[in-house]
């Protein structure tokens, strides 16, 4: 077992050492390095970006959009979701305008809000929000209708009164949203803060890309994408991190599972 | 005591009104183990939800213990096929939830739990979640679930429906190991008449929809009962043959009823 896992890991290795010598090899002697840069060269810039600090101020502008707009985005759509969903006339009401509202591409709406709201921080957080909360109110939505409806139905037989299943079932199961829904969540909210940057501001990893690229440096656009990678990864590693402490019960069931294939 | 008189229930289905039941009547003495058995969709489980308080007849009423049935019946244990587990709650947790529910002191449930778990069998699996049980234990957590409020009455409507036959044998015995320390009363609903034999004290037979009592016997079958000798004695094969001519001219019409329907 163990050492089909470091074969594993050794494997990845390789890739990762093949596409980076293809890289090097390619800028030496097909491709102008002009165009692709060169490993050493963006390994230099993102020193030069860590040891002055530089880099800081950007990956804190991009992270502050990202969480902001995350947590605001990730509790109006569970909360509105919630509501929604135990309650069939506010579901029959609101839903046709959640939907067109969900069919407009988010995205388009970014030049109004920086027309509304500056090129600082807050039309990011907006958009972010605003995609976030869509992602988040039809993933908890559907969940609340679906699954919960047999557990509730269990609980009021066992004399459970309005409260008592919205502390037993309603509250757990919106962790589970939660978790699942903030999975989805990321990778967009990721798009979206480069998406913004891109169109208008003055910080950020978004921008030190684009300003790279108007200044022809494929080193510095493709220094501030490895540190995008990075973020985006980081964060994963995070929502991955929080549902094993939110959701216990969900990580020991893979485990089982991967023991029962030992 | 169950006093069901003159019930009727219907179902509106694709804009048509379908009765479930019709003028139904039936009685129920303490302690009493009853299989109800029927074609598919013969209002069996109609009458186990107006038991339950679930359900509201249209006429008719249902009365237990002499009281009429107006709102949810916390008397009785109700379980159904669905697995209605809360998945982040561990066996010890889920078997607690009624407990909870009916506000029993903190230091008081663990001693109950751990009784309940030693009733269906469960000891070493106290603390797994249900996505690490297999279908069979989380049916004994099921009834442990049901029976730790000590219920006067269980509901059963296809308990163990959803499990191989083997393992469908070994809970029906589990079930009456229980049952025989307890002697509550039982009301089963299946539509598997060797398991209706097998169990009951009575069974009654329901005709096709809507649902009326073509067939009341007694099953007079010495208690506990083997299982292995007990399908090949030839006082079961009599009933099972009296019972089955019944029921095969129903569950025949039922399907000619809605052949014609199409």
């Amino acid at each position: 077992m163990l050492s089909s896992r470091s074969g594993t890991a050794f494997a990845r290795f390789l890739i990762v050492v093949g596409i980076v010598g293809a890289w090097d090899l390619a800028g030496r002697w097909f491709i102008d390095p002009f165009h692709i840069s060169r490993p050493l060269d963006v390994a230099e810039r993102l020193w030069e970006w860590v040891s002055t600090g530089e880099i800081v101020e950007h990956v804190l502008t991009t992270m502050s959009e990202l969480v902001y707009g995350l947590v605001i985005g990730v509790v109006l759509g569970v909360f509105v979701a919630l509501i929604l969903g135990s309650s069939p006339t506010l579901a029959a009401v609101f839903s046709p305008f959640v939907t067109v509202a969900y069919s407009f591409p988010q995205l388009a709406l970014t030049p109004l809000y920086i027309l509304w709201f500056g090129v600082f921080l807050m039309p990011k957080v907006v958009l972010i929000s605003v995609v976030v909360f869509f992602l988040m109110f039809f993933n908890t939505f559907e969940g609340v209708k679906n699954v919960e409806g047999d557990l509730i139905g269990a609980m009021r037989v066992m004399g459970a009164k309005r409260l008592d299943v919205f502390r037993i079932v309603v509250v757990p199961a919106s962790a589970v949203f939660l978790i699942t829904g903030l999975r989805h969540a990321v990778p967009f909210a990721l798009r979206a803060a480069v998406f913004a940057e891109f169109l208008a501001s003055v910080r950020g990893l978004g921008f030190l890309a684009l300003v790279s690229a108007r200044a022809y440096s494929s080193a510095g656009l493709f220094a501030a994408l490895a540190v995008l990678l990075v973020v985006g990864v980081g964060l994963n590693a995070l929502v991955s991190w929080l549902e094993r402490v939110v959701l216990p019960w969900r990580s020991a069931g893979v485990d089982v599972a991967a023991a029962m294939q030992r | 005591m169950i006093n069901i008189t003159g019930v009727s229930k219907s179902f509106e289905k694709d804009g048509q009104k379908i009765d479930a039941v019709k003028d139904f009547s039936l009685t129920i003495n303490d302690g009493e183990f009853v299989a109800l058995i029927g074609p598919s969709g013969c209002g069996k489980s109609t009458v186990l939800n107006m038991i339950a308080g679930l359900l509201a007849p249209e006429e008719g009423v249902v009365e237990y213990n002499g009281e009429p049935v107006t709102a949810i019946n916390t008397s009785v244990g109700y379980m159904t096929q669905k697995d209605s587990l809360l998945p982040w709650r561990t066996t010890e947790g889920n078997i607690s939830a009624p407990l909870d529910i009916r506000r029993v002191p903190k230091s008081q449930r663990a001693a109950l739990v751990s009784q309940a778990i030693e009733k269906v069998r469960l000891g070493g699996f106290e603390r797994h979640h249900p996505d690490e049980l297999s279908g069979g234990m989380r049916k004994r957590v099921l009834l442990a679930r049901t029976l730790i409020y000590e219920p006067d009455t269980l509901l059963m409507d296809e308990p163990f429906a959803a499990l191989d036959a083997l393992l469908k044998l070994v809970m029906q015995e589990e079930l009456l190991r229980i049952w025989s320390e307890a002697r509550s009363t039982v009301v089963y609903v299946t539509h598997d008449l060797t398991e209706a034999i097998s169990i009951a004290d009575r069974i009654v037979v329901f005709s096709k929809r809507p649902g009326r009592i073509v067939l009341d016997l007694p099953v007079e079958l010495e208690r506990p009962r083997d299982f292995d000798t007990i399908r090949s004695s030839p006082e079961f094969l009599k009933l099972y043959n009296r019972v089955w001519a019944t029921l095969r001219h129903e569950v025949v019409s039922q399907e000619e009823a809605s052949g014609e329907g199409r």
